[in-house]
């Protein structure tokens, strides 16, 4: 430990240095505790001394894992803290990440009830349902009306979730829904349409449960991003109604019917499609591919940057262009193309 | 051509057609920023004829700082103070010595004077000034926390926090208590007691 210049000896106490850190201010001292990287680290300086013991209980926001535990006293515990960290607590909550695994439905909804009541902003849940409760997953009430709620982030391992379709969520500004089986398809259309603030929506290996078309249509989103990779892919068809949207990505297994309907707003579009050689995806052969894609270019005409893989190209030059209707494309705006 | 701009259009191409007009830095009609203004000052620094209007911060032990006020208003305080017209004379900061002081106008400076254009370069170059900044000893370290704290300047409060808790990432709670000198004052019944209440974060 350094030794302090002279001038400085009034601050020191019988020559130990002096704990500079428990002086500054409880605002400061959780900031700092924000800062680190996981909620168990920042419950852990509850250990220190008796000026620590408690600020941990103001963090604005958690992050808890079980993912990796295997014992039932274990899971136990972990309820224990998960209750003393989230429910007990009343401050509010900016941001909320939960990875669990064979915890009951129930005490999954008394959390998010709890983080309901704390106003959370952010919702990040990871979750893969008990083996004896696996059936349809619907979200609690009371999440769907959270009127503070502004993102919400699902993985659900595959499983079907029921969208609410009578209300959506009030305040929600962007939606991420990753591995989900949509469950009732036709509500997709309305549930987003029910959620007046909805600005991005992410679709990352989402499968519709009766492999119909997916409508995508509400007033307010601006980015829609879809991205499948994996052998099952998306939908059989798109069909895209958003008049405020500007940036659509699509990537990965390509849907064979794609429909646009008012997306003047568009300004740039990425498509990174593929298509998988296996048995499964016989039936949609070259050119129909190719007419998916002439579809998809024709409805987005009008952007200005246009970002695509090669695959496209490689298909255009291996397919003779009598068959192709792959003919010059009018795209009239564009500053910006980037092949990848 | 030039009757047809309106205010909208002097906003955008006024670099351009800035020795043209008598630029006032606080005229509501053009609506420049400060920061704005730094940058054209920068860019132009014998056009612009106007008051580059600087302020002079006074410490605790009495040493003053002049400083352009487009690095003095970095600080939300010092920004409301000027607005609130108490800024005549010098700005008195009684809660910041002249050592911590030059520091902070030092990290304002650099802040203010590095283009917001999201040029790689720029932002490599500020991240490692910001690196080497907060390589000081905790004494420093805290002192410039409480200082960013009163001068209400976000960024360095942010970093600062965020250094601390690199320090704090990782450690045992021994380990944390030598690090900063924090006595356990804990009764071995109370320590325990906290164990066992939090017992899932001490695994």
């Amino acid at each position: 430990m350094k030794k302090s210049k002279p001038n400085k000896a009034s601050k020191r106490k019988n020559g130990a240095d002096l704990d500079m850190i428990s002086n500054l201010p409880d605002s400061i001292l959780q900031m700092i505790l924000s800062g680190l990287p996981t909620t168990e680290e920042a419950v852990r300086t509850s250990i220190l001394s008796t000026r620590w013991r408690y600020l941990w209980t103001s963090l604005p926001s958690l992050d808890l894992d079980c993912t990796l535990i295997l014992t039932n006293s274990k899971r136990n515990e972990f309820k224990e803290f998960v209750k003393r960290v989230l429910v007990d607590q009343t401050r509010d909550l900016d941001s909320f990440r939960l990875c669990c695994k064979d915890i009951d439905m129930s005490t999954i909804r008394l959390w998010i009830h709890a983080a309901v009541m704390r106003k959370v902003k952010l919702f990040n849940l990871f979750f893969c349902p008990r083996v004896d409760e696996r059936k349809v997953i619907e979200l609690p009430h009371s999440l769907v009306t959270c009127d503070s709620l502004e993102v919400l982030k699902l993985y659900l391992f595959s499983f079907p979730l029921s969208l609410p379709s009578a209300t959506g969520f009030p305040a929600l500004r962007a939606l991420q829904l990753n591995n989900v089986q949509l469950w009732n398809d036709d509500s997709v259309e309305q549930f987003l349409n029910s959620c007046p603030l909805l600005e991005d929506l992410i679709l990352i290996n989402c499968v519709l449960h009766s492999l119909d078309d997916l409508c995508i249509s509400s007033p307010s989103l601006k980015t829609l991003s879809i991205q499948n990779s994996g052998l099952f892919g998306g939908p059989d068809g798109l069909q895209i109604c958003c008049p405020k949207l500007v940036l659509l990505e699509y990537a990965g297994h390509t849907a064979s019917v794609f429909s646009f309907e008012n997306i003047d707003s568009l300004k740039k579009a990425v498509f990174y499609p593929y298509m998988t050689h296996t048995g499964l995806s016989f039936e949609l052969t070259f050119s129909d591919f190719s007419h998916a894609m002439c579809q998809l270019f024709a409805g987005v005409s009008h952007v200005e940057s246009l970002s695509l893989n090669l695959f496209i190209i490689q298909v255009h030059t291996y397919s003779s262009l009598s068959k192709l209707p792959f003919s010059p494309l009018r795209f009239g705006h564009i500053c910006h193309f980037s092949p990848k | 051509m030039l009757k047809n701009l309106n205010s909208k259009h002097i906003q955008r191409f006024s670099y351009k057609y800035l020795p043209q007009f008598p630029i006032s830095p606080n005229s509501p009609k053009l609506g420049f920023s400060r920061s704005q203004i730094a940058n054209y000052r920068s860019n132009f620094p014998t056009t612009i004829m106007s008051s580059s209007k600087t302020i002079v911060l006074r410490s605790s032990d009495g040493e003053t700082f002049e400083v352009d006020e487009a690095v003095a208003v970095e600080s939300q305080t010092i920004k409301h103070m000027i607005e609130d017209g108490c800024a005549d004379t010098s700005i008195p900061l009684p809660n910041v010595t002249s050592k911590i002081l030059s520091k902070v106008i030092e990290y304002c400076k650099k802040h203010v004077e590095t283009p917001n254009a999201d040029e790689k370069v720029a932002e490599e170059d500020l991240k490692s000034f910001d690196a080497d900044f907060v390589k000081v000893d905790q004494s420093t370290l805290f002192d410039l926390i409480l200082a960013a704290n009163y001068l209400n300047i976000k960024s360095l409060l942010d970093l600062t926090c965020q250094t601390v808790a690199d320090m704090i990432k990782g450690k045992t709670p021994e380990e944390i208590r030598k690090t900063f000198n924090i006595k356990n004052d804990f009764t071995p019944e109370e320590e325990e007691e906290v164990r066992r209440e939090n017992a899932w974060a001490f695994e």
